[in-house]
C-alpha cells in the first residue's frame, strides 16, 4: 500500500516537471491520451463494472462541448462556467437516459448506446442555425485565460492533467466504496442482486450519472484545445467504440484497466501515423486483432498478466530488501461504508 | 390522385427495404439460432462487395454472375471465422460475442482499408441504369432485383426451417439447447452452419448492392444498425418479421427524407428503435429470465 | 389463532400457452416450515419466483403480514423481509466467499461490523475456511449453502429455500435439515421446496403439493403423501 502511495506520488510529481522540456508534439501526445484515459474510465465505471455495455460513450462529451461552446459564442459566458451548465446537463441527461434503458440488457442496450448518440448527432447536424451543421462551431484562437483559451500548449496539459487525476480520484473511491461492489455485483448476477434487496435500477443509474460526470469535463477541454466542435468529432460513434474497446483490452472492470490500455494503445496508434502515414486502417487493424485476442485469450483484458509480473516484481525486490512486514503485497480490501 | 414525387418515395423506400432485409435475414440466423449478437455482420457483406468488385475488375466477370463464385468463397469465409474465431465463445454470452465481433469488424475495415484504400468504388454495370417506368414512377431494376432477393432468401430460410429436418433441428436448438442435445442434435454442427448459412445470406446481397451501390471499407458499418432495427423491429427470429420491417424502415427513410429533412428522418428512424426496444423489450427480446 | 405471514390468492402465472401455475391458493403460518413439494416442473419454482417479485403473476394476489405486495420490486420485498435461496445457486462471481456474503449487510447497513457478520453467517453454515476463496473453488453443494448464507444477511422474516438438500449426501441432508430448524428457532419462517421426501418428513409442520401448476393437496406430511392424488402425480418419479 505504501508503495503504490510512492509510485502514484512520483507519478504525479514526473507528470508535473517532464512536460516543461518536452517537443510539442510530445505534449500534444500525452494531452490526446489523458483525454482518452478519462473517457476510458467513463466508460469503464457502466461498461466495465456494471457490465453495460455502453457504445455511445462520447455523447456526454459532446453534450459538454456544445453546451459551453454555445454559451461562449452566444452569450458570452465563459466556458469555465459553461463547463460546469455543461456537466450538469450530461449528469442529468445520463439520469434520464439510464432511467429509460437500463431495463434492457446486454445487445439490446449497446444497440440502443449508438442510437442515441446516433440521435444527439443527427440533431446536431440539423439544427443548423445553432450548431453550425456539419461545419459546427468554430473558435478564434486567442489568449484569454478567463475564457479557457491559450495560446500556449502548456496550460492545456496542466488541464487535463488535472482532470485526469479528479477522474482516477473518482474511480479510486469507487472501486474501493460501496458503489463498486454493487456494481461488480450487477455485473455478475442482477437477479441475485435484486434477491438480496439491491435496486439495481438505482445503483445502474447512479452509474451512468457518474460516467457522465467522469467524461463531460473532457468535452469543454476538447473544445478549447482543438477550437471547433462538430457533431461528427464530438458524436462520434467510431470514438465511442474505441473508448470501450480500449478499456475492454485494457482490463475491465479494474480500476487500471482502462488506464492501461488507453496508455498503451493511443501512444501507439499515433507512432504508427507517423512511421506509416499513408497506410490508413493500420490502427483498426491493431485494435481489431488486440480485442479479438484479449476476448480469446485474457478475457480480463492486459492487466491480468501485467499485474502478475508486476506483483512478481515487487515480491522479488521485497524479498532482496527483506522487508519485513509482508503487508505490502496485500491488496487492502476494506470495503467502505 | 396519388402524387408522383410520394409514389417515387415509396417505391425508392421498398427498394432500400431490399437491403436491409438481406442483411437482416442473415442476422436473423446467427442470432436465432446461434445466439450471437453479430457486430462483423456488415464487413462481410462489405468483404463480399469487395470479392465482386475484383472478379470484376480483374477477369471481368459480371456482378450478378459472379454469385455462382461468391457462393463458394462465403461459405468458405464463414466456416474460417466460425472455426478459428467465433466457435470457442459462443457460450460465453452477448458481452463477450459483442466484444469479440467488434473485433472482427475492426479488423475487417482495417484490412480493407489498407489493402484497398478509402476510396470509392463502384461497378458500371450496363444495367444499372434501366428502369422501368410505371406511371411515372421509375423503378430501377437492380434495385428490384436486391428486394427480389431478400424477399426470396427470407421465404427460402423460412421453408428451410419449417419443412426440413436440419432446419428443425436448428430451431430446436434455438429454442433449448439442453433439450436438443438430448435428443441427440449436434449442436456444434447446426451452430457452424447457422452460422455460415447467415453470412452466406448476408454475402450474396453484396453481389446485387455491388450492382448499384458503392462499395468502400465502411459500407458495411452505414448499414449494420438499419439492419438491427429491422431485425428488432420485426422481431427476432422471425423472418416474415424481418421484410416487414424491412419495407417499413425503408419506405419511412425515403418518405421522410422526401418531406422533412435526411438528418431528421434519421431522427426518427432511431427514435422510434429506441422507443420500440423500451416498451415492448419482453415481446422483442423474446427471452425472459429463467430462474 | 395462528397468524400467517404469507398468503398467496388464487395466483396464476402462463409462460405462453403453459400454464406453469394455476390459481394456487396457499397462507403460510409465522414460525412454522412449510415444505412445498411436487414432481419436475409442477410450478414451484415459479411460485417462489412470483413471491419473491421476479416473476408477474397474471392475476393473484400476494400478501404479506396483511399487506398486499404483489406490485412491489423484488429488492422491495426484500427489505421487508421476504428472502429466498436460488435452486441453482447464483453467486457473485467477481467477488469472494466473504464478499459475497457482505453485499447484503452492507447493503441493509444493521451491523456495524460488516466483515464480522458476514464471517458468522459463513461459520453457520460452515463456509468458513472458503472466506477468501473465490467462488469457483465452491462444488454445488457449498453453492447452495453460501446462497443460504447470504440470504440470511438480509435479515429475512420468511425464507423460501429452494432444493437445497438435492445431491447431497445422506448425513449431510440430515446437518442441512439441524440447520435449517435452528434457522427456523431464530425466529425465521421457512418455506422448503424439496424432493428428497424424508427431509420433509424430519424438518416439516405441514406441506403443499403441486402438480401442473395446481394445488392438489395440503397438510401434514405422512397423511400427505399416502393421499391418492399425490401418489399418481409422482407416478414415474420415486417417492422415496
Ligand atoms: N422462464 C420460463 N419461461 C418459460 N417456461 C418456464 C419458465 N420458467 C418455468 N417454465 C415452465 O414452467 C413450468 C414450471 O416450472 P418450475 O421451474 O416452476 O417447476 P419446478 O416445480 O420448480 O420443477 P423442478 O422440480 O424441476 O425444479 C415448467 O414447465 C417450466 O418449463
Ligand atoms: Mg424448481
Amino acid at each position: 500500500m505504501r508503495r503504490s502511495l510512492q509510485i502514484v506520488l512520483a507519478a504525479i510529481a514526473l507528470s508535473i516537471v517532464l512536460p516543461l522540456f518536452m517537443s510539442l508534439y510530445m505534449l500534444r501526445l500525452l494531452i490526446l491520451t489523458y483525454m482518452f484515459v478519462i473517457l476510458a474510465i467513463s466508460w469503464n465505471v457502466i461498461g466495465g463494472y456494471a457490465k453495460y455495455l455502453s457504445l455511445g460513450q462520447t455523447v456526454f462529451l459532446g453534450i459538454t462541448a456544445y453546451t459551453s461552446t454555445m454559451l461562449f459564442v452566444y452569450l458570452g459566458i465563459t466556458p469555465w462556467l459553461g463547463m460546469f451548465v455543461g456537466i450538469l446537463m450530461s449528469v442529468a441527461i445520463a439520469a434520464v437516459i439510464g432511467f429509460l434503458t437500463f431495463k434492457l440488457r446486454d445487445a439490446f442496450f449497446a444497440l440502443t448506446s449508438i442510437a442515441i448518440i446516433q440521435v444527439f448527432r443527427l440533431l446536431a447536424l440539423y439544427f443548423k442555425s445553432y450548431t453550425g451543421g456539419a461545419r459546427g462551431i468554430i473558435l478564434q484562437p486567442r489568449n484569454d485565460p478567463i475564457n479557457f483559451m491559450f495560446l500556449d500548449i502548456l496550460p492545456y496539459y496542466y488541464i487535463s492533467l488535472g482532470f485526469l487525476v479528479f477522474s482516477i480520484l473518482l474511480a479510486y473511491f469507487l472501486d474501493k466504496g460501496k458503489l463498486g461492489y454493487y456494481l461488480k455485483a450487477i455485473g455478475d448476477d442482477e437477479l441475485a442482486c435484486e434477491a438480496i434487496g439491491i435496486n439495481t435500477l438505482k445503483y445502474k443509474i447512479y452509474a451512468f450519472m457518474l460516467s457522465a460526470l467522469i467524461a463531460a469535463p473532457v468535452g469543454t477541454l476538447y473544445a478549447q484545445y482543438i477550437m471547433y466542435v462538430t457533431p461528427d468529432g464530438v458524436f462520434s460513434f467510431p470514438h465511442s467504440i474505441k473508448v470501450a474497446v480500449m478499456a475492454i483490452i485494457g482490463g475491465s472492470g479494474t480500476l487500471l484497466g482502462p488506464i492501461i490500455g488507453a496508455s498503451i494503445l493511443i501512444p501507439l496508434e499515433q507512432i504508427l501515423t507517423v512511421y506509416f502515414s499513408g497506410v490508413y486502417g493500420l490502427n483498426l487493424v491493431i485494435y481489431g486483432v488486440l480485442l479479438i485476442l484479449v476476448m480469446r485469450v485474457i478475457p480480463g483484458g492486459i492487466i491480468e498478466p501485467l499485474e502478475n509480473f508486476v506483483k512478481g516484481m515487487i515480491k522479488n525486490m521485497d524479498a532482496g530488501v527483506r522487508e519485513t512486514s509482508g503487508e505490502s503485497l496485500k491488496e487492502e480490501k476494506e470495503v467502505g461504508g | 390522385m396519388v402524387d408522383v414525387n410520394l409514389a417515387q418515395a415509396i417505391v425508392n423506400g421498398l427498394m432500400l427495404g431490399g437491403i436491409y432485409m438481406a442483411l437482416a435475414v442473415g442476422l436473423n440466423v446467427i442470432f436465432g439460432v446461434v445466439k450471437i449478437v453479430n457486430f462483423a455482420q456488415g464487413e462481410f457483406l462489405m468483404l463480399s462487395m469487395y470479392s465482386v468488385y475484383w472478379l470484376y475488375a480483374l477477369i471481368y466477370l459480371d456482378p450478378i454472375l459472379s454469385i455462382v463464385l461468391n457462393i463458394p468463397i462465403s461459405i468458405f469465409v464463414g466456416w474460417v471465422t466460425f472455426k478459428y474465431l467465433v466457435k470457442d465463445v459462443v457460450e460465453k454470452g452477448d458481452y463477450v460475442h459483442i466484444a469479440l465481433t467488434l473485433g472482427v469488424s475492426f479488423m475487417f475495415i482495417g484490412l480493407a482499408q489498407i489493402f484497398w484504400k478509402p476510396i470509392y468504388r463502384g461497378i458500371p454495370t450496363e444495367y444499372a441504369t434501366w428502369a422501368i417506368s410505371l406511371g411515372g414512377v421509375n423503378i430501377g431494376v437492380t434495385q428490384l432485383l436486391i428486394l427480389l432477393y431478400g424477399l426470396f432468401s427470407a421465404i427460402i430460410l423460412s421453408i428451410f426451417f419449417r419443412w426440413t429436418d436440419t432446419g428443425r433441428a436448428m430451431r430446436a436448438v434455438s429454442q433449448d439447447v439442453m433439450a436438443s442435445m438430448l435428443m441427440g442434435v449436434n449442436i456444434t454442427k447446426m451452430y457452424t452452419l447457422a452460422w455460415i448459412i447467415g453470412i452466406l445470406v448476408t454475402s450474396l446481397a453484396g453481389n446485387f448492392l455491388a450492382t448499384f451501390y458503392y462499395i468502400h471499407p465502411n459500407v458495411g458499418q452505414d448499414i449494420f444498425l438499419y439492419a438491427w432495427f429491422v431485425v428488432v423491429f420485426g422481431g427476432l427470429g422471425s423472418h416474415i418479421g424481418a421484410v416487414i420491417g424491412s419495407i417499413i424502415l425503408g419506405i419511412v427513410q425515403s418518405v421522410a427524407t422526401m418531406y422533412i429533412s435526411a438528418d431528421l428522418s434519421l431522427v426518427i428512424v432511431f427514435l422510434v428503435f429506441i422507443l420500440l426496444l423500451l416498451f415492448r423489450p419482453e415481446g422483442l427480446l423474446g427471452r425472459e429470465v429463467r430462474k | 389463532m395462528m397468524t400467517d405471514i404469507l398468503n398467496v390468492r388464487g395466483i396464476t402465472k402462463r409462460f405462453g400457452g403453459l400454464v406453469a401455475l394455476n390459481k394456487v391458493t396457499m397462507d403460510v403460518h409465522e414460525g412454522e416450515i412449510l415444505g412445498l413439494m411436487g414432481p419436475n416442473g409442477s410450478g414451484k419454482t415459479t411460485l417462489v419466483n412470483v413471491i419473491s417479485g421476479i416473476y408477474k403473476a397474471d392475476s393473484g394476489q400476494v400478501i404479506y403480514m396483511g399487506r398486499d405486495v404483489t406490485n412491489l420490486p423484488p429488492h422491495k420485498r426484500v427489505e421487508l423481509g421476504i428472502a429466498r435461496t436460488f435452486q441453482t445457486p447464483r453467486p457473485f462471481n467477481s467477488l469472494t466467499v466473504l464478499e459475497n456474503v457482505m453485499m447484503p449487510i452492507l447493503h441493509f447497513g444493521h451491523e456495524p461490523d460488516v466483515r464480522g457478520t458476514a464471517y458468522k453467517l459463513l461459520e453457520f453454515v460452515g463456509l468458513e475456511k472458503y472466506a477468501e476463496s473465490p467462488i469457483g473453488k465452491l462444488n454445488l453443494a457449498m453453492r447452495k449453502k453460501l446462497d443460504l448464507a447470504r440470504a440470511l444477511g438480509t435479515k429475512p422474516k420468511i425464507l423460501m429455500i429452494d432444493e437445497i438438500a438435492a445431491g447431497l449426501s445422506e448425513g449431510e441432508v440430515n446437518d442441512m435439515a439441524n440447520l435449517l430448524m435452528s434457522i427456523r428457532d431464530s425466529g425465521v419462517t421457512l418455506l422448503v421446496i424439496e424432493h428428497v421426501i424424508f427431509f420433509l418428513r424430519k424438518l416439516c409442520d405441514r406441506v403443499v403439493v403441486l402438480d401442473e401448476g395446481v394445488k392438489i393437496a395440503e397438510g401434514d406430511v405422512e397423511e400427505v403423501i399416502r393421499m391418492q392424488e399425490v401418489i399418481s402425480a409422482y407416478i414415474g418419479e420415486v417417492i422415496e
